[in-house]
C-alpha cells in the first residue's frame, strides 16, 4: 500500500514540477540529473508503459511486415534533399550535406574572376567558399516573379562535403530530406538545356514536381577544377 | 560486453546481445499441435521460418504474456557439435541493454540439471544477474521436433 501511494505522488511529476511542467518550486532533483530522461522515476514510469498489453491491430501488422521481404526496408532507398535554385527543383545525396543553415552575408572576394564563385560566407565559425548552384548549372535567374520579401525568409546556406573539403551553395527554398528506390528515377527529358543536363543523373517526381538529381561528383569536380 | 536484460518476476536475466540478428514484438505465431508447451510458434520471418521458443514457460511454467515489453529475440548459435541454428527466444519484460564486464561474472554455485542454460551471475547494487546459456536453452528433444534434418547453412 505503502508503495502505491508513493507511486501517485510520483505520477506524471515530469509533467509538473519537471522538464514538461512549469510548477514551482521545481524537482530538486533536477540539480543532479539534469534532465528528467535520466531520472530513476521517469525511467520506471516508462517501463511501465510497456506493460500494457499488445495491440491487436499493432501484432497483426508487425506479423505481415516480418513475413515480407526486407527489400521494402528504408536500408534499400536513396535520400537526397530536395531544394529549389530560382525555378529548379533539384537534389543532392543527403549524405553529403553538412549542414543548412539560415542565409548569411556572402562576402564577396575583390578581383575574383570565377563566375561561380560567389565568395566566402561564415559557417558555424569556419570561413567557406561559396558557390552559385544556379552558375553552374547555367541556370537564368528564376522567371516567375517572387514576391522577393515573403521568398527571402526561405533562403537557406547548404553547405556540402566531400572527402574533407567543404562548399556552400545559397539555395532559394528547401523540402528536407526525401527517400526513394533507384527504379524511381526516370531518364532526362529531351527538351533540358544540355549545361543542365549533362549534372543530372535523372528525374524523380515528389509532390507532382520533376526534381533533377544532380550528380554530385561532377558537380564538385568541376567546382574543384574551377578554383584552380 | 553488451546484454539484453529480461525479467522474470524482480530477477535480471541476460541474454549476449553478439549473436542477436533482430529483437521484434511479440507478433502472432503459427502453433505447432502438440509440440512441447515451451515451443511458442512458428515465426514467419521474411520467408523462413523459425522456431521460437517461450523462455517464461521454460523458467516458470507460465506462458509469456502478450504485452508490449514481451519480445522475441532472434539469435543465431552454435551448438556444441558445430551446427548454426536461428532461433526466437520470446521473453516478458525485455527493456533494456546492459553492459557487464565479462570479468564481473563468477560461477552461481548451483547446477541445475533440469535449467542447464542457467549460466554464470554477476552481481552490482541491484541484485543478481544471471546469464543465459543460449546454446543450453533448447533442451535435446526440441532438437529432435524442430530441426530434425535441417542443414546449417540455411
Amino acid at each position: 500500500m505503502a508503495k502505491k501511494k508513493k507511486n501517485l505522488d510520483r505520477e506524471n511529476c515530469w509533467q509538473r514540477i519537471g522538464v514538461w511542467g512549469t510548477e514551482t518550486p521545481r524537482c530538486p532533483e533536477l540539480e543532479t540529473v539534469i534532465h528528467c530522461r535520466n531520472c530513476d522515476v521517469f525511467h520506471a514510469a516508462s517501463l511501465e508503459v510497456y506493460e500494457q498489453r499488445v495491440p491487436e491491430d499493432y501484432r497483426r501488422e508487425w506479423t505481415s511486415v516480418l513475413s515480407g521481404d526486407k527489400d521494402d526496408a528504408l536500408s534499400e532507398t536513396r535520400a537526397v534533399i530536395i531544394f529549389r535554385i530560382g525555378d529548379e527543383w533539384v537534389t543532392l545525396a543527403a549524405n553529403l550535406c553538412r549542414e543548412i543553415t539560415k542565409m548569411s552575408k556572402i562576402h564577396r572576394l575583390p578581383h575574383n574572376k570565377n563566375s561561380i564563385l560567389k565568395g566566402v560566407v561564415s559557417s558555424a565559425g569556419e570561413v567557406q567558399p561559396c558557390f552559385s548552384l544556379g552558375a553552374i548549372l547555367g541556370l537564368s535567374k528564376g522567371e516567375r516573379d517572387y514576391d522577393e520579401e515573403s521568398h527571402a525568409k526561405f533562403k537557406r546556406l547548404l553547405v556540402l562535403e566531400k572527402e574533407g573539403k567543404r562548399f556552400a551553395f545559397p539555395v532559394t527554398e528547401i523540402i528536407g530530406i526525401y527517400h526513394f528506390k533507384g527504379e524511381e528515377m526516370e531518364a532526362l527529358p529531351k527538351t533540358l538545356s544540355d549545361s543542365l543536363a549533362s549534372y543530372m543523373r535523372g528525374i524523380i517526381k515528389y509532390d507532382g514536381k520533376s526534381v533533377g538529381c544532380i550528380d554530385e561528383d561532377l558537380l564538385i569536380s568541376q567546382i574543384e577544377r574551377s578554383l584552380q | 560486453m553488451l546484454f539484453l536484460q529480461f525479467k522474470s518476476g524482480d530477477d535480471r536475466y541476460l541474454l549476449e546481445a553478439k549473436n542477436v540478428i533482430e529483437i521484434i514484438p511479440f507478433v502472432h505465431l503459427k502453433k505447432i499441435p502438440k509440440a512441447p508447451s515451451y515451443v511458442a510458434g512458428l515465426l514467419n520471418y521474411r520467408g523462413k521460418t523459425i522456431p521460437v521458443i517461450d523462455v517464461c514457460y521454460l523458467m516458470t511454467d507460465k506462458k509469456c504474456e502478450p504485452k508490449l515489453s514481451s519480445r522475441i529475440v532472434l539469435t543465431n548459435y552454435n551448438k556444441d557439435d558445430g551446427q548454426q541454428f536461428c532461433i526466437g527466444i520470446l521473453n516478458e519484460h525485455l527493456t533494456e541493454t546492459v553492459n557487464w564486464d565479462e570479468s564481473e561474472f563468477s560461477s552461481s554455485g548451483v547446477n541445475l540439471e533440469e535449467e542447464p542454460y542457467l549460466d554464470s551471475v554477476a552481481t552490482d547494487d541491484k541484485g543478481v544477474a544471471q546469464r543465459i546459456n543460449i546454446a543450453k536453452l533448447l533442451p535435446e528433444e526440441a532438437y529432435e521436433i524442430l530441426f530434425k534434418g535441417e542443414s546449417s547453412d540455411d
